[in-house]
């Protein structure tokens, strides 16, 4: 049967859904050198006897992680439209790392968060808001933060062992 | 190209044939067109349908072999490869495809030349 009139985008074009034993993941790709940069990739969320995970967020486990890039520079568009969106949250053996970013047209926000069997913390976190650039309605916030609790740990382990160290002879 | 049976059925709404969700089929699409003088106009387009293991099975495997895998093989393993999906008019959705288009704003297959589809 001959199939007419299917419409193909400009530039390359790509759709993929695959599963891999029950595993999800899905791909969408258009390149067009005029119109727009279209990436989008997601996978299911997974988890291996509770040993490795990889999920949306720390407190999203129903969703996968995210790679989503829109930029539609059309002819016509003095700014071009930016969505990005990346998202994923990666726990192997107590150590974990995550990242959300968020950036369009009118702002971008970024977290990022590494954590270490519970001794070691870093967050960071960045707002920007400038879609009222016109108006000069902007904002900038930046927030970093560290917490190591290793020394404390060592040190209470030590303080356990020292009486024990002392009654031996 | 479409590889097995009962791929199409009679569309008793609009008349002809159309595609059949219900029959496990392997097929593919192509379609491409060039032109010597106008290199604009090149594109090449291919999609795929039913390239899951369960149906790749039903469609190639010999009898013996088909219902030795389809018992003894787990679900999961049968579901697995690109899963079938349907548009909202009942017709199945190529995956994976795939295609390049010279013009930047896009072409259809009215201005080429194509292979049968699926």
């Amino acid at each position: 049967m001959l199939q007419t009139g299917k419409y193909f985008p400009g530039g390359y074009f790509f759709h993929g859904d695959v599963n891999i034993l029950g595993f999800n993941a899905v791909a969408d790709v258009i390149i067009n050198p005029l119109q727009q940069l279209l990436l989008n990739v997601s996978i299911d969320p997974l988890t291996i006897a509770g040993i490795f995970t990889i999920q949306r967020s720390a407190s999203n486990s129903a969703l996968g992680p995210i790679v989503s890039i829109d930029v539609q520079y059309g002819l016509l568009s003095l700014i071009p439209k930016v969505k990005v969106l990346i998202a994923g949250y990666v726990n192997l053996l107590g150590m974990s790392a995550e990242t959300q970013l968020t950036v369009d047209n009118a702002g971008y926000h970024l977290f990022m968060e590494s954590k270490f069997l519970g001794l070691f913390q870093a967050s960071v976190w960045v707002d920007a808001n400038y879609g009222g650039l016109l108006s000069g309605d902007v904002s900038f916030y930046v927030k970093a933060e560290m917490k190591q609790e290793f020394f404390a740990a060592l040190r209470a382990k030590v303080l356990l062992v020292l009486p024990f160290l002392a009654a031996d002879p | 190209m479409c590889y097995s049976q009962d791929c199409f059925v009679r569309d008793e709404a609009f008349g002809g044939l159309k595609e059949n969700p219900e029959a496990a089929c392997v097929g593919a699409y192509t379609f491409f067109g060039v032109s010597a003088i106008d290199p604009g106009r090149l594109y090449f387009a291919a999609g795929f349908k039913g390239l899951t293991l369960d149906t790749m099975i039903k469609v190639f495997a010999p009898e013996s072999a088909k219902t030795w895998l389809q018992g003894n093989l787990p679900q999961v393993v049968l579901e697995s490869g690109f899963p079938q999906k349907l548009k909202d008019d009942g017709s199945i959705i190529a995956n994976p495809e795939f295609s390049y288009v010279a013009n930047p704003f896009g072409t259809t297959t009215l201005v080429g030349r194509g292979f049968s589809a699926c």
